[in-house]
C-alpha cells in the first residue's frame, strides 16, 4: 500500500513540476538528450536524498551541478555538433504563436547567467533567495542577473514592437 | 515598456510539457523505496528475547504440581525452544502519544518437548507462532 502511495505521489509530482525542470534542464544543457538525462539523474537523486517529494530549490541546484558535471564529461566538438538539436523550451497560447518564437529566441539570446535566474525565478517558482543557493551565487547577484535579463528583453521588445 | 508589462508577456509563455516518451521515462525511473536498516539490527534484541524465552521455561516438571493434576494423562510440555523464523517490516504508525512507532511481524516455530507418559520416547510438538511487535523510534 505504501509502495503504491509512493508510486502515485512520485507520479503526481512529475506532473506538477517536470515542465519547469525540464525547461531549466534544457537550458543547462546542450541538447535535449543531455537535459533528459540530467533531468532524470537530478530527480531521482534529490528524491531518494529526500525520501520523497523534494524541496523544488534543491531539485535546481542539483540540475545545476549534474549538467556542469556532464559539459565537463562532453568534449567540445560533440557539443557543437548537439548544439543544432535544441528543442523548444516554451509553449504559448496558439493565437500568439509569433510573440511565443520571438519571446523564446530573445530568451536564448540572453548571457547563460541571466537567463538561468530568469527561468528559476520566473518559472521556476524560487524567491531570489532559493536562485542564489541553487546556482550557488549571491542573492543580490541573483537579483541583479534577473534585473538585466528584464532590462534586455524590454529593449528588444519595445524595438520589435515600435 | 514597463517591469509588469515584460513579465505580462512572459507569463504568457509555459514551460513546454515533456513529451510522453520522456514521462514514462521518468515515471519508470521511480526511486524504489528502500528498507530500512533499522529492521537488520532488531534481531539482535529480537533474538535476545527468544533466547530470554528459553532461559525461562522450566525444564522439569514443578514440584508443587497437585496429586490430582498429576493423574491427568495427558502429555505435560518439558522443554520448549522457540526459533525465529521470518521478520517483516509493516511500517511506521503513531502511538498514542502521537510518537513513531515501527510495526515488526514477526514468525517464531514453537518446538515443545513432551514426556511420554509411559516413560518411553519424548514427543516432539512444532507450532507456528505470529506476533506483531511495537518498536519505538529513535528520535533525534
Amino acid at each position: 500500500m505504501a509502495n503504491r502511495d509512493t508510486e502515485q505521489d512520485w507520479n503526481d509530482w512529475l506532473g506538477e513540476h517536470a515542465g519547469r525542470f525540464l525547461l531549466f534542464a534544457r537550458q543547462q544543457t546542450r541538447c535535449g538528450q543531455d537535459a533528459e538525462d540530467v533531468l532524470q539523474e537530478a530527480l531521482v537523486e534529490t528524491w531518494k536524498r529526500a525520501g520523497g517529494r523534494p524541496d523544488n530549490a534543491l531539485v535546481f541546484a542539483t540540475i545545476h551541478r549534474r549538467a556542469i558535471d556532464l559539459a565537463r564529461r562532453t568534449d567540445r566538438r560533440t557539443i557543437r555538433e548537439k548544439a543544432s538539436e535544441a528543442p523548444d523550451l516554451f509553449s504559448g497560447p496558439l493565437e500568439d504563436a509569433e510573440m511565443t518564437a520571438l519571446l523564446e529566441q530573445e530568451i536564448r539570446k540572453l548571457p547563460d547567467a541571466q537567463r538561468e535566474v530568469l527561468s528559476l525565478k520566473f518559472w521556476g517558482g524560487l524567491t531570489f533567495a532559493e536562485v542564489a543557493v541553487a546556482l550557488d551565487i549571491p542573492p543580490g547577484t541573483a537579483a541583479s542577473r534577473y534585473r538585466l535579463a528584464l532590462d534586455a528583453l524590454r529593449q528588444i521588445l519595445s524595438i520589435c514592437t515600435i | 515598456m514597463k517591469d509588469e508589462g515584460i513579465e505580462a508577456l512572459l507569463g504568457r509563455l509555459q514551460p513546454a510539457a515533456p513529451d510522453d516518451a520522456l514521462m514514462a521515462r521518468l515515471r519508470a525511473a521511480r526511486p524504489q523505496p528502500k528498507r530500512s536498516r533499522r529492521v537488520i539490527y532488531l534481531w539482535a534484541p529480537l533474538a535476545a528475547a527468544a533466547v530470554l524465552a528459553i532461559a525461562l521455561i522450566p525444564r522439569d516438571q514443578p514440584a508443587s504440581i497437585a496429586p490430582d493434576m498429576a493423574k491427568v494423562e495427558e502429555p505435560q510440555p518439558v522443554t520448549s525452544l522457540q526459533h525465529l523464523m521470518d521478520v517483516a517490516d509493516l511500517g511506521i504508525v503513531e502511538d498514542e502519544n502521537n510518537m513513531p512507532v515501527r510495526l515488526i511481524r514477526t514468525r517464531w516455530i514453537n518446538e515443545v518437548v513432551y514426556a511420554s507418559a509411559d516413560g518411553g520416547e519424548p514427543v516432539k510438538e512444532g507450532r507456528l507462532r505470529e506476533e506483531v511487535l511495537p518498536v519505538s523510534l529513535p528520535i533525534y
